[in-house]
């Protein structure tokens, strides 16, 4: 609701100015029953990080390179933050998107939902940038406060505009990244491009033991929610308390089960899984790189155009 | 003539100062033995397996492998003692470690320090045997509790041990699992391993054994055929085990319609089958 509101009254002061005033307006309100029907439909869903991994199981461009896809998404993700250009920036949501429930066949509505999040962070920053405080009204939309005002100008309507936008960008190549690569190839690329063993062995552990945690959690909280556990606030407090101090020494336990497991195996103070050689497919390359080249062009000659 | 793989001697093991968890303990495993370990909770199963496979280090006594002792204080040893005995545990959840099935099961062989190559091949090799050659890309949470199972059975077979031991390994499973279980066990005895196989499942150990160990409160209590264990009443009153169904049966079947006294009958079919025969069917 809150988020809603936000967004709305940012959408507001961006374009205050830039559009006819009946159709900010409407945009507005427009932009603010939206987001309240989408939140409303969509619901709020615990455990997103979760359902990624889900969908990035389901994903088209999932056997594609790994190494292709973090490049290409890293680098576009660096274009799009250099070129500080709305156009360019744009071009790369839009494009990004495209390849990612087109291409990725991943569900356009699950898309949107996960967008929100970066979304809130970036319109929360942005509203900072948006004003200013000045003695005198000096800009398009003045509040007065005391003795200053709060002003929006148009310089800082466009430095919030292209933020937004290189923002929005840089997330949505990442989310290109991850929701077409497993966390695992993700894992295995790092090691590749001989990135610290012990953030990589960390990674695989944290990744594998994540969902153990979780579902003992969940197990856990239903227990406790059976026998009324959370019926109002103070007990629901002290359930939670005792949960999660049980999940500690649960955590404790079990991770000297699976060491007594990894000793079992051998273990021998260094954890190596077995990787396959997969070579790079040309046509993977090829499409990369002519994306990136394109996206280059763009951003020369928008130089050319503004020197 | 039987080809002695494990054998300890008078091995004692306490967790803490004072009270055994396992005492006196003395046992031979040969190739191709198919061996169930009864007894209740807390009665040193457990203790037993991870002493099998120097997770564990005896207190006293030896422990021998191949008719080599092994000391499980040199490095050396206790690898070749890891390498050669498999420890199946009782929650997958504890082993599984990797993200997909298919580094999950090569961690085994890449810690034995084998080429890139030998480890593949032996990867496949054990996907082949479990019938998960088409999960290898798939993370293991996504899995079911009898796939988890025999990924972890994967997992040490690509190690190519001689004796492998299964924790329970029919606690998390449902009866469609079980009876994908019996048949890797009976895959794996013709290969000529020495199995394994702690359970509570007293109608499982008759079927499947050939020798049973009885442990109560952390000794060897008996190591005999499944048919001299069950007709030991105080053995089977001390260690809070039951009679098999079927031994009851073929009692019944003794007392009442003529059954032969020497002759043990492992299933219903052996039963039907000797009936038939008896009929002129």
């Amino acid at each position: 609701m809150i988020i809603s509101c936000l967004f709305s009254l940012a959408f507001y002061c961006l374009f205050y100015g830039k559009l006819p005033s009946p159709l900010l307006f409407s945009g507005a309100v427009l932009l603010l029953a939206g987001s309240l029907l989408f939140r409303h439909k969509n619901g709020h869903k615990h455990g997103g990080f979760l359902s990624i991994d889900v969908q990035v199981q389901k994903s088209r461009l999932k056997s594609w390179h790994p190494g292709i896809k973090a490049c290409f998404a890293v680098a576009s993700a660096l274009i799009c933050i250099a070129a500080d250009s709305i156009t360019l920036s744009l071009f790369v949501i839009g494009s990004m998107m495209l390849f990612t429930i087109y291409g990725g066949k991943t569900p356009a509505h699950y898309y949107f939902a996960l967008l929100t999040a970066p979304l809130t962070f970036i319109i929360l920053g942005v509203v900072a940038i948006l004003f200013e405080i000045s003695p005198a009204p000096l800009g398009l939309l003045d509040i007065a406060i005391g003795g200053s005002y709060l002003s929006v100008t148009y310089r800082s309507q466009q430095a919030a505009l292209s933020l937004i936008c290189r923002a929005f960008g840089a997330v949505s190549c990442l989310y290109l990244l991850s929701l077409s690569t497993p966390m695992h190839q993700i894992i295995g690329f790092l090691r590749k491009i001989k990135a610290p063993a012990l953030i990589v062995e960390l990674m695989y552990l944290i990744y594998r033991y994540i969902f153990l945690l979780l579902a003992t959690q969940q197990q856990m909280a239903r227990a406790a929610e059976a026998r009324l556990g959370y019926r109002d606030w103070r007990i629901s407090l002290r359930t939670m308390a005792s949960s999660s101090l049980n999940l500690l020494f649960l955590s404790f336990r079990r991770s000297s089960d699976c060491f007594t497991a990894m000793e079992a195996r051998c273990y021998d103070g260094e954890i190596a899984f077995l990787e396959r050689k997969n070579g790079l497919r040309k046509t993977e390359v090829l499409a990369a790189a002519a994306y990136l080249l394109l996206l280059l062009g763009f951003w020369y000659g928008a130089r050319r155009l503004q020197g | 003539m039987n080809d002695v793989l494990l054998a300890m001697d008078k091995v004692d093991y306490s967790y803490d100062e004072g009270g055994f968890a396992l005492s006196g303990l003395s046992l031979e495993i040969c190739k191709g033995q198919r061996i169930a370990v009864l007894g209740n909770n807390g009665a040193g199963k457990s203790t037993f397996f991870l002493l099998c496979n120097g997770i564990l280090k005896p207190d006293k006594g030896a422990l021998f492998y191949g008719g080599k002792t092994i000391d499980p204080r040199k490095k050396q040893d206790l690898l070749r003692l890891r390498q050669l005995v498999g420890i199946i545990f009782q929650d997958a959840d504890h082993q599984i470690i990797g993200s997909t099935v298919e580094s999950e099961v090569s961690f085994g062989p890449m810690n034995l320090k084998l080429p890139a190559e030998k480890v593949a091949q032996r990867v496949d090799q054990a996907l082949q045997a479990m019938g998960l050659a088409e999960y290898r890309h798939r993370p293991p949470h996504y899995l079911s509790g009898g796939e988890k199972k025999r990924v972890t059975i994967a997992d040490i077979l690509a190690m190519e041990p001689e004796v492998l031991l299964f924790d329970e390994p029919t606690a998390f499973l449902d009866p469609a699992g079980v009876r994908t279980l019996e048949s890797l066990l009976a895959e794996l005895y013709r290969q000529e391993r020495a199995l394994l196989v702690s359970t509570h499942d007293i109608d499982f150990a008759w079927r499947w054994a050939q020798r049973i160990l009885v442990f109560h409160a952390g000794r060897l209590v008996a190591d005999n055929t499944p048919e001299q264990i069950f007709a030991d009443g105080p053995l089977l009153e001390q260690a809070g085990l039951r009679r098999p169904y079927l031994y009851d049966f073929t009692l019944s079947l003794q007392a009442h319609c003529g059954w032969p006294p020497d002759i043990w009958p492992k299933t219903t079919a052996e039963i039907e089958a000797y009936y038939k025969n008896k009929a002129g069917l």
